[in-house]
């Protein structure tokens, strides 16, 4: 109801100003809709939201002021404090990072990669001369794994000397 | 009856800047290695098979190259056989080189500074 994939139409089919169901609108359905609702309601709606307009400025008024946030500068701080605070929050994150065995299971388990990265970065990218050493040794062990056979020297199966 | 796989592989560990050699099945089984460690066959095969899955409609199989400081792995798979090649990186054979190289100038009498090409001995 009121949003864009909602179908304010009654899918029962059941007339919904009736009073006899347990799922009769006790109050009519808003104009918003698209569906004019009967003509008796149109007048009772004028009134009700003339009265309703100043209480609905009251609430958007009031909802505004809770949801800005101001970010004026409104009580000045001095250095000194401001100081005071980091220090004391650095000290209060070093106990919790420090103390705290749950904050390290959390970490995930990474490795710690290498020192200088942007050495191997810079330097130059795989020269054609290895991807055709590894592509030609690739090859030859491919071929030498199919060369691979069994020699059968003896046999498996040797019959005892059964008088 | 591996013979021809183990000289294969040494013949690849020869040639100079490779330090190890390592040949996998496509099940992580190794069936050798020189200059590395047998239980990284597993890791290896892995490696190819999951990159081969970047493009499965491509006729030929990647070639992965995975570069540290320390030095690089060549891996490419080739008939459900494994290779991987593991490099030594210029950035940590450069040290060790000028080292070597200093040392044969003192042994020939060079006093000059240190210099960056070998061409400067002869």
């Amino acid at each position: 109801m009121g949003c864009c994939f909602s179908d304010s139409s009654d899918k029962d089919g059941e007339e919904p100003y009736s009073s006899t169901n347990e799922r009769a609108r006790l109050l009519p359905e808003p104009t918003s809709s698209g569906q004019s609702g009967p003509s008796y309601n149109t007048q009772s709606q004028r009134n009700a939201q003339k009265l309703d307009e100043p209480s609905a400025l009251e609430k958007i008024l009031h909802k505004t002021v809770r949801k800005i946030i101001d970010v004026s500068p409104g009580e000045t701080v001095e250095q000194q404090e401001y100081n005071d605070r980091a220090h004391q929050y650095g000290i209060k994150i070093n106990m919790i990072l420090s103390g705290s065995s749950k904050i390290r299971t959390s970490r995930p388990p990474l490795p710690n990669g290498m020192a200088a990265p942007q050495i191997v970065l810079s330097s130059a990218p795989v020269s054609l001369a290895d991807i055709q050493l590894i592509t030609l040794s690739a090859e030859k062990a491919s071929q030498a794994v199919g060369k691979v056979r069994v020699q059968h020297k003896e046999d498996l199966v040797v019959p005892f000397g059964v008088p | 009856m591996e013979r021809q796989l183990e000289k294969h592989l040494e013949e690849t560990c020869r040639v100079p800047g490779i330090s190890g050699a390592l040949c996998a099945d496509n099940n992580g089984l190794c069936l050798a290695a020189r200059g590395c460690k047998p239980e990284l066959a597993g890791h290896v095969a892995s490696i190819a098979q999951q990159a081969a899955q970047l493009h499965p409609n491509s006729s030929t199989t990647p070639v992965i190259c995975i570069e540290s400081e320390g030095g690089s792995v060549l891996i490419k798979s080739e008939n459900d056989v494994t290779m991987a090649i593991r490099g030594n990186s210029w950035v940590a054979l450069k040290p060790l080189c000028m080292r070597r190289l200093s040392a044969i100038k003192r042994a020939m009498g060079y006093t000059t500074h240190l210099s960056n090409s070998l061409s400067s001995l002869f």
